[in-house]
């Protein structure tokens, strides 16, 4: 059932041309450099430490590693992470 | 994002948390719409930051969850109403002092007059002050245009001016109408400006009515405006010599060179006494007030026997307050006694002087004698110098309607 509603969703973004993440809810993530990552859409957090992070998304997670991480800011939907990222992972 | 300038506003408060399974609070608090930042993990605590209107929620999460809370610092302006309200004398001390400030820059207090000449500055400063602009008027009471304007009307002689209000300093920038010469556009004669004798003559346009070696007194005609026609030199028309047609009127031009007598008078006596300023002096300050005087600096009693004393007087803002500033100096009488031969220079020289006042620009003297007027037996020497130049006497005179006669 919710994944014959996804494709219809996708169908309906690629046809009215609006963007994939308002309609299927998916991640949006901006890294600045290697120092900031800016994701939105997120799902809260599984796993926090200053060298690996995991974050909760609509479908399956997102693994940050790297040194000295650190959570800026943390809103409802979107959350700010700095530090020096070495790696992201999408896991399902 | 929340900004930090709301943070400060609303205040926000530093924690520490202790406790298993750190992300289950993060999540919980996530969910109940708490804004939580700068979230750091250090030997297994977690140091965040939370708003204080959401810390109370997150308190009962926290215990919860048998969290252990160390409150690490407050921060913002609610905090800092605590600090303000113990030192309130500082805080109202910097607000007054900035309102004074505020206050006292609002006012012009200073007003200076550039670019006049011949306009006296008095009149400007009077003028500008039946306007608005005085030391102590309110800046927000005048406007500097409508200033400007109405200085402009009333003050004839003034072609721009200029009111630049900086800070509490007015500076009115003048400009002088440059009023053309009263040339003669009509018809004149050239008439002498002085007394002399003609020795030369130059006629451009009109009549010469003198020839050299006449003498003339202030006021003659030396070159006529009214020209006749001259006689036709037909043979067959004689005997009638009446001049050939109308005179007509043109606009003499030309030069009349004339001797002309200066005198100049000077006198100096033979024993000089000069009050000269020894060097020594003092400076009093008072301080005026409506109940009177009051030396702040400066000498009770004046120990000089003869001196000058200039003054300088300084009023504030405040009518009849003020500082009144007195300054003493010591003179001594001198006494210089000249030889006849001495005194005779110096009268000359006077007399010299007294000469080329009366004489107009940088006249050529051409000759010049002395003569003693005193007795050697006089304790005065008397001068008086006589000198001779030549110069061009011609002064432009309109013809009136009715001058033609003759």
């Amino acid at each position: 059932m919710d994944k014959r509603r996804e494709i219809i969703s996708k169908a309906m973004a690629d046809l009215l041309e609006i963007p994939a993440d308002l309609v299927l809810d998916l991640p949006r993530l901006t890294i600045t450099g290697r120092n900031e990552l800016y994701l939105e859409n997120h799902k809260g957090i599984i796993e926090y430490s200053t060298v690996r992070m995991r974050i909760n998304l609509s479908r399956g997670f997102l693994e940050v590693n790297g040194d000295n991480l650190e959570i800026q800011a943390l809103m409802p939907d979107e959350m700010r992470v700095i530090g020096e990222i070495s790696s992201i992972k999408y896991l399902d | 994002m929340a900004n930090k300038f709301s943070d400060q506003m609303g205040g926000f408060i530093s924690l520490r948390l202790r406790g298993d399974n750190q992300e289950k609070i993060i999540n919980l608090v996530l969910a109940r719409g708490i804004y939580i930042w700068d979230i750091k993990k250090r030997d297994n605590c977690i140091y965040l930051k939370v708003r204080n209107s959401g810390y109370e929620a997150f308190k009962t999460i926290a215990e919860e969850q048998n969290f252990e809370i160390e409150l690490l610092k407050r921060q913002g302006l609610p905090f800092y109403q605590k600090i303000m309200k113990r030192r309130m004398g500082l805080f109202g001390g910097a607000a007054l002092f900035i309102i004074t400030l505020y206050i006292m820059s609002s006012f012009v207090w200073f007003i200076q007059v550039s670019g006049n000449d011949k306009v006296d500055r008095n009149k400007i400063i009077m003028t500008a002050a039946r306007h608005g602009i005085y030391v102590g008027a309110n800046k927000w009471n005048f406007s500097r245009i409508e200033v400007e304007e109405a200085m402009l009307r009333e003050i004839n002689e003034i072609s721009y001016i200029e009111c630049d209000i900086r800070g509490v300093k007015a500076n009115i920038k003048v400009v002088e109408k440059i009023l053309p010469d009263l040339a003669v556009t009509g018809p004149c004669h050239l008439v002498a400006k002085r007394d002399g004798v003609v020795e030369d003559v130059l006629v451009l346009d009109g009549q010469a009515s003198v020839k050299v070696g006449d003498v003339v007194v202030q006021g003659d005609i030396l070159i006529s405006g009214i020209v006749y026609p001259p006689v036709p030199l037909e043979t067959d028309v004689l005997p009638n010599l009446s001049p050939g047609g109308e005179p007509y009127q043109v606009k003499a031009r030309g030069q009349v060179k004339a001797r002309t007598w200066y005198e100049g008078y000077g006198e100096c006596q033979l024993k000089v006494e000069d009050i000269l300023f020894s060097g020594q002096k003092f400076t009093n300050i008072y301080l005026e007030s409506p109940w009177g005087k009051y030396l702040l600096k400066g000498r009770a009693e004046n120990p000089f026997a003869i001196y000058e004393q200039s003054e300088k007087i300084w009023h504030g803002p405040l009518k009849n307050w003020g500082l009144y500033c007195l300054k003493t100096s010591e003179q001594v009488i001198k006494t210089t006694e000249y030889s006849e031969s001495e005194a005779i220079d110096i009268a000359q020289e006077k007399a010299m002087q007294n000469l080329r006042q009366g004489m107009e620009g940088n006249l050529k003297i051409v000759d010049s004698h002395i003569d003693i007027l005193s007795s050697p037996s006089d304790s005065i020497v008397r001068i008086k110098v006589f000198a001779e130049s030549i110069e061009d006497i011609c002064l432009p005179q309109p013809i009136e309607g009715g001058q033609i006669s003759n």
